[in-house]
């Protein structure tokens, strides 16, 4: 419990900074949107559907109607979505390899208790801090909707898409924790799950511009959980969820196996 | 001189990892480049309908399409973005981690003044961005060579290429400043990375701040690869106040560094 809430205090800060960002992205993404609508919504769609693909692409409107509001809110979910799994990612990879980075394993490792309960401490207080965001950015999005679009009538489209940015947290964070269970160097996990969030996005991109590159849909998440499908089914993808949660949970009972058996860094 | 070669070595692997990203991202994007040619000259019939004010409206650019210029600005801005979060990387660390790595009394107690060392570390990562932007523009002259169909004008090219070096400039500067103000940086990461991009979406979703005047907010609007095509030169106005900034920033990261109480 001590170390619990240990962790909540030592986050805290990083938390409030990111959820300041989701909010200063929230003021500013929407005002294009009324460009886009005061500008014969209509015609512009046509003209945006007429576009090659890679250039819809390019444009991040590809499959996406922003003439709609909620089409365009498709365009803003992909960033909430890069903003949240690099803040999970960091957050996975950070809360268990600082003590190594900032020397503090020695000191916390001689207690009396486990590695397996200090790991779920850990575990949970990053948990407590992915859902924070994940509220903060839900409830954000919902009134920035709301607010645009003068009525609530989109609410339950848009939570139906916040489900999305909650696996992308679970699934980076729980990868993040894996590679800080495993390696001993503090840096590395950080490092490592920066590269996959980065690398998966600039795949997903390079996916839809190319119809080549198609089968790399398989392995991006950014894919797994894209817009256009949210907004055409309704719901996210079932399958793929079931997919992420239990590669999440297979990558924690590693991390968990592998942090207690590993030599630890100490100053 | 230990100072600067200490850093290099420090350094040497960031570097080639940095350099490969960079390398990586551009010649995938590259890769690419043929499908989507293939597909304006299609797309040029279809857009040559629709009227002008309309066009305008979305903001689209298309004489760029057509070229490998105009996918090379697209590609550049993801590259700016990596490149930001190195430049800022090594600028902030640079300072920070003999606080963070508690070498500091080690390092301070040496018959060196600080601003020797700062100079030392900041010529340091100097250097280190400037292999980084050689390797890049080697690489793109050598992508372009490889997946443009027709021929391409090498001076507009590297150009462009060299925005990214002046885009790291700014935040290796503004990094410095972080590095030399903020009494104790546990993670560099969670600083540079939010700073980054926030910066970048107030570049791309500017709203109320989508404005010229506001333009110099924010270093990704700096460079506008549809200027550097049409004038063949940089908006010279958004330079200096680039190189404006970069001065500003070191000359108070000296000063209050100078002052600093560190924290041991």
């Amino acid at each position: 419990m001590q170390m619990f809430i240990h962790e909540l205090k030592s986050n805290y800060k990083s938390l409030l900074g990111w959820s300041a960002a989701i909010v200063f992205f929230q003021l500013s993404g929407y005002s294009k949107f009324e460009g886009f609508q005061s500008a014969q919504s209509g015609a512009i769609n046509n003209i945006t559907n007429s576009f090659p693909k890679s250039l819809q692409v390019i444009f991040g409107m590809y499959n996406l109607n922003i003439a709609t509001l909620i089409g365009y809110f498709g365009i803003l979910y992909l960033y909430f979505a890069l903003l949240a799994s690099i803040y999970s990612g960091l957050l996975g990879a950070g809360i268990v390899s600082k003590e190594e980075r900032d020397k503090t394993s020695e000191f916390l490792l001689t207690r009396p208790v486990s590695r397996n309960s200090i790991l779920s401490a850990k575990l949970l207080a990053g948990l407590v801090n992915i859902f924070i965001l994940f509220l903060v950015i839900s409830l954000s999005s919902v009134i920035g909707v709301a607010l645009v679009n003068h009525n609530f009538a989109l609410t339950s489209q848009v939570i139906g898409m916040m489900w999305g940015i909650l696996l992308f947290q679970i699934f980076f964070f729980s990868l993040g924790l894996l590679f800080a269970g495993i390696f001993q160097n503090p840096k590395l996990p950080t490092a490592i799950v920066t590269i996959m969030i980065v690398g998966t996005y600039f795949l997903f991109v390079l996916a839809d511009i190319s119809s080549q590159l198609n089968w790399v849909r398989f392995i991006t998440p950014f894919k797994w959980f894209a817009a256009p499908a949210i907004i055409q089914n309704g719901h996210i993808s079932y399958t793929y969820s079931v997919i992420t949660i239990i590669v999440s949970v297979l990558a924690v009972v590693v991390s968990y196996v592998a942090y207690s058996r590993r030599d630890i860094t100490v100053a | 001189m230990n100072f600067f070669w200490q850093e290099l070595k420090y350094y040497r692997r960031s570097v080639v990892v940095w350099s490969l990203v960079l390398a990586i991202i551009l010649l995938l994007f590259l890769s690419v480049y043929q499908s989507l040619s293939s597909q304006i000259d299609t797309f040029r019939e279809i857009i040559s309908r629709y009227p002008r004010a309309l066009l305008a409206a979305i903001n689209l650019r298309f004489e760029m399409f057509y070229s490998i210029y105009g996918y090379f600005g697209y590609i550049l801005t993801f590259v700016w973005v990596a490149g930001a979060i190195q430049a800022m990387n090594y600028g902030t660390s640079v300072v920070s981690k003999e606080v963070s790595g508690k070498t500091a009394d080690f390092l301070l107690s040496k018959p060196i003044s600080r601003n020797r060392m700062l100079s030392e570390k900041f010529a340091a990562v100097f250097v280190l961005l400037l292999i980084t932007n050689i390797i890049f523009i080697a690489v793109a002259l050598l992508g372009a060579k490889l997946f443009s169909s027709g021929g391409f004008d090498v001076k507009i090219y590297i150009l462009l290429a060299v925005t990214l070096f002046f885009i790291q400039l700014f935040f290796v500067a503004l990094g410095f400043l972080f590095g030399s103000v903020l009494p104790k940086i546990k993670t560099v990461i969670s600083i540079t990375l939010p700073t980054v991009f926030v910066l970048f979406i107030i570049a791309s979703f500017g709203g109320i701040l989508d404005k010229p005047q506001f333009y110099y907010l924010t270093p990704f609007k700096y460079f506008d690869s549809l200027y550097l095509y049409q004038h063949g030169t940089y908006q010279y106005k958004y330079l200096w106040v680039l190189f404006g900034f970069v001065i500003i920033c070191l000359i108070t990261s000296y000063i209050i560094y100078n002052r600093k109480d560190i924290n041991l």
